[in-house]
């Protein structure tokens, strides 16, 4: 599963507490920041049954971990490689155009282009902490 | 295809088109579009024969849609609506008869809460067409009939309950159905059956009267006498000994904790003495009376409940939880009491609700703020205790404690002006009972509190408890507020936490999760060492290394010949747990890495029970302050066979855990080994009967394909090969011996585990007694409540396995000549499924 809209403060064993309400948790892999090796908002979780993650479905998707409403995403599964942002700057894309102040997310977008930020990345500023 | 056969088609075809055109225009008036009508101008004759299958099909379907969608909100009456479709239905039952149905009767079993509605549509139908009402009624029983035999009893509740509420509609025979009801009466006074299957049938006739009692009284007053005295007979003797352990709360103030049956009793007898008059259930019957009454009634056949066998299983007793009487709901509509049918009307019908939405929050919390009564009750209160009831429910929750959750999330967010108010009020109730809480309902109640806290911003009057504070702190109050904390801070972080609560509360926030180091102190024993294979470990030494490194460290256990299997060296064991999980101190993962690189020197340095449990006292001693990190760190070391769920065991039960042994975490960990032990049996048992099954067909398949090459020479000798695709890796003789043989250790593990564990607990519990009993003091101390009710919870979260060595335990742990309070909780446990 993907995890995303994580703080980047949020640590693995929150992560942890949380899914392991819907089952056994495999592994967590923390979405890291590719230069500065840092959480960056998101995750991946397996789970051993699927009807487990099915359950992470239906219950913790769209609630709160760290006062953000976290989203949870079906995924073919974690390869190496996948941890790390995927922005120019190391981070996750979405935040490079954000154009709100998230402080849960490094305050503002790295690389705010205010116009394309609405376009290209619809929702993609939801949920953060005023 | 064969020209004849293709006349045949051709000559069905030309009649299709004129019965077609009623029907379809008939559809349209109910309101449905219809996009086929130019079947006639179809020129293509092999297109026009599709055409007839799918139009065939769309008919049916739309037939399904408006059966299904009856009695939805609608601008017409409901009236209206029920006199359309029965016409509708009446006219198209020549040919789409087997449809209609399978159709009406899917909808009595899977739509309860519209029951009424239904059988109301039957007894139009009946009146219209009795040979139709003859048939729905036999397909009815012969759905109960086969609800009974499949062990689906809730399905064979409301076939039954279906079936009684056509007595109201006039189609089946009022004395019908009480026959039909005393031979379930008597399969009650069957000798040698378990209670709960004389249980299930008394609750079935019992849950059926609210819909019937009002008929069966006007018409055969004498015979419903007598059937409720067999009913009260039968009350009267039955043992309830399992009540107490199913209790969410030891003490019946400031409501009693009643049984499920005895609640329900008095809520009929409440019923019966108002003469039957119910006036919650909607009865669109009533307005069609003139009709119904013209109409003629089937008998049932008679039907006699199968017997008995070992392999059914009944649904267990329960408790009705019961948190709210009318006046903790000081404004709006009053709610009914206890023992008035309403409530157990209501109640039922918000389960259901839970039921068939419990996979959509969304869905389930809509659902329930929108039952048509809503103006008339408190509907907050009552879906708030009715999610509680599930939550509660004992030995577990029907659904995942999460799902309950979840849906308190969802109906504040839709409700925000009551819910959360409703939802406090509820907390602050259940806190201040929370002393005679049950344990298991106790560790729902902080994983639910503190998950919803966490959800909001984890605000509450925490000022409102601050009086806790002057209490035992092994208290309940206390304790749960520091379990709620502890449970808040793995869903937060240590500084967040001091900052929800009050300075006051300081003695209840927890520690801050990090690991205490023995060896960073130069002086330790063994600090040297540690230093040097943390050292060795950073530059990604071989786990070989570490052992060598480890090699001067002496034995602190005097005169153990190093030679010897059982020996261990626990100053190893610590040097090294403790070095290498200091070293992964950073995260979950960095830990398990760790572990997983040098799984080798575990299993060379902890091979025995002992030494494992020296692995367990080593990671506590480092980690004693992060309790969740304790739990998983248990978890992968069963995972990765480094320690044996029985060392967990005694390792809990030891001496040194005893500052621990009231702490929930400590229990989390036994439960997951044991479920972990439990998961290992049912994985290898269902592995050898896949198997078992695999060479039987594999058996009857050979010599099918034998015959087949007697009969039809060679061609047949691939059969036996292809026929399946899981054959290719087909298990021998030999396979399913090693597999049944492996089956067995497991079972032995499981229940030595078992035993562990209930002999620990018998220990100890006996020890606390006799110390109180000689130096005269009382024995009902809080310690002596939290361990009884860790035995409680490990006999009822586990019960499916337990159940399987009822009898060892029975003779060996739980014999005659044990204390009456420790026994107790044996027999409770036994009279589940008695």
């Amino acid at each position: 599963m993907y995890i995303g809209n994580l703080s980047f403060y949020t640590t693995e064993e929150q992560i942890y507490e949380l899914f392991s309400k819907c089952g056994d948790v495999k592994r967590v892999v923390m979405g890291l920041d590719k230069y500065k090796k840092t959480p960056c908002g998101f995750c991946f979780i397996e789970y051993y049954n699927r009807a487990d993650a099915e359950a992470c479905m239906r219950y913790i998707n769209g609630t709160r971990l760290d006062d953000r409403i976290i989203r949870s995403d079906w995924d073919a599964g974690f390869s190496e490689g996948r941890q790390y942002g995927r922005g120019k700057t190391g981070g996750q894309v979405r935040d490079e155009y954000r154009t709100d102040y998230d402080s849960g997310r490094g305050g503002f977008g790295k690389n705010a282009q205010p116009k394309s930020a609405v376009q290209m990345f619809p929702g993609s500023t939801t949920g953060g902490i005023p | 295809m064969s020209r004849r056969k293709h006349d045949e088609d051709d000559g069905y075809d030309l009649t299709m088109p004129e019965f077609i055109r009623p029907l379809i225009e008939k559809i349209i008036n109910s309101g449905i579009k219809n996009q086929s009508k130019k079947t006639k101008k179809c020129k293509d004759r092999i297109y026009r024969k599709r055409r007839k299958v799918s139009e065939n099909q769309d008919i049916e379907d739309r037939l399904e849609s408006l059966i299904l969608r009856v009695g939805e909100k609608s601008t017409s009456s409901l009236e209206s609506n029920l006199e359309g479709l029965a016409s509708v239905l009446e006219a198209d039952l020549g040919s789409f008869r087997v449809k209609i149905l399978r159709i009406l009767a899917d909808c009595a079993t899977n739509m309860p809460e519209k029951c009424t509605i239904y059988t109301t549509l039957i007894g139009l139908l009946n009146a219209k067409n009795y040979s139709f009402g003859g048939e729905f009624v036999e397909y009815m029983v012969r759905n109960f009939k086969d609800a009974l035999k499949n062990c689906k009893w809730d399905a064979a509740r409301y076939a039954l309950r279906f079936l009684a509420d056509l007595v109201n509609c006039h189609v089946i025979a009022a004395g019908s159905l009480l026959q039909l009801l005393d031979n379930m009466v008597d399969a009650a006074k069957e000798d040698g059956v378990p209670q709960v299957r004389k249980d299930w049938y008394i609750y079935a006739v019992l849950s059926i009267l609210p819909w019937v009692g009002r008929e069966l009284y006007e018409k055969k007053e004498q015979s419903l006498d007598t059937l409720m005295s067999a009913i009260e007979v039968f009350l009267i003797k039955r043992h309830k000994n399992h009540h107490e352990a199913l209790k969410v709360w030891h003490s019946d103030v400031p409501h009693p904790q009643e049984e499920y049956l005895d609640c329900l009793w008095s809520q009929i007898r409440k019923l019966r003495q108002d003469n039957w008059a119910e006036k919650h259930i909607p009865r669109p019957y009533l307005a069609f009376d003139s009709i119904l009454c013209e109409a003629l009634q089937h008998n049932l056949p008679a039907l006699l409940p199968p017997p008995h066998h070992d392999s059914y299983h009944y649904p267990m007793p329960w408790v009705v939880f019961r948190m709210f009487d009318y006046t903790d709901c000081p404004e709006g509509p009053i709610l009914p009491g206890a023992h008035s049918i309403e409530r157990f009307l209501i109640e039922e019908h918000l389960h259901q609700i839970i039921e068939s939405h419990h996979l959509e929050r969304k869905d389930a919390a809509a659902q329930l703020l929108d039952v048509p009564y809503k103006q008339k009750i408190p509907l907050d209160y009552m879906i708030v205790e009715v999610i509680f009831a599930e939550l509660f429910h004992m030995p577990s929750p029907r659904y995942l404690e999460v799902c309950y959750g979840s849906i308190f999330i969802e109906l504040c967010k839709l409700h925000p002006s009551r819910m959360p108010q409703v939802l406090a009020q509820a907390t602050e109730l259940l806190f201040s009972r929370i002393d005679s809480m049950n344990t298991a309902c106790f560790d729902r109640l902080v994983n639910w509190f503190s998950y919803h806290l966490s959800n909001f911003q984890f605000r509450w009057s925490w000022e409102d408890w601050e009086s806790c504070l002057q209490l035992d702190p092994e208290h309940p109050r206390p304790k749960f507020i520091k379990e709620v904390l502890l449970k808040a801070q793995r869903l937060a972080y240590h500084e967040r936490i001091h900052k929800i609560v009050p300075e006051t509360f300081e003695p209840l926030i927890p520690e801050k999760p990090e690991p205490t180091f023995k060896y960073s102190d130069d002086t330790a024993p063994g600090a040297n060492t540690a230093r040097a294979i943390a050292d060795a470990i950073r530059e990604r030494c071989t786990p070989e290394e570490v052992l060598t490194g480890l090699a001067e460290l002496p034995n602190p256990r005097a005169g153990v010949d190093e030679g010897d299997a059982s020996s261990y060296n626990p100053l190893k064991i610590d040097v090294f747990v403790q070095t290498l999980l200091q070293l992964g101190m950073k995260s979950f993962s960095h830990s398990f890495a760790a572990i997983s690189k040098f799984h080798y020197v575990f299993k060379v340095l902890a091979e025995s029970e002992e030494a494992q449990i020296c692995v367990l006292r080593s990671m506590f001693e480092l980690w004693h302050n992060h309790q969740q990190m304790m739990v998983v760190l248990v978890d992968k070391m069963l995972k990765t066979q480094i320690i044996e769920c029985s060392a967990v065991a005694n390792w809990i039960f030891s001496k040194d855990m005893n500052g621990e042994f009231t702490k929930m975490y400590l229990w989390e960990i036994l439960h997951l080994t044991i479920r972990k032990m439990s998961k290992h049996v049912q994985r290898l048992g269902s592995e050898l009967s896949d198997a078992r099954e695999r060479l039987r067909r594999d058996e009857s398949h050979s010599s099918e394909s034998d015959e087949e090459m007697g009969g039809e020479g060679a061609g047949g000798s691939g059969v036996g090969k292809s026929g399946s695709g899981d054959d290719k890796d087909k298990p021998s003789e030999d396979m399913v011996e090693r597999m049944e043989e492996r089956l067995e250790a497991a079972q032995a593990d499981q229940k030595n585990l078992f035993l562990i564990i209930f002999q620990r607990f018998i220990m100890i519990l006996s020890e606390h007694l006799v110390r109180c009993d000689t130096d005269n003091r009382d024995f009902d101390t809080f310690w002596y409540r939290w361990t009884i009710g860790r035995l409680q919870q490990v006999f009822l979260a586990h019960h499916e396995q337990v159940q399987k060595y009822s009898s060892t335990l029975e003779t060996l742990l739980f014999t005659h000549d044990l204390d009456p309070h420790i026994l107790k909780v044996f027999q409770q446990f036994v009279s589940l499924r008695a």
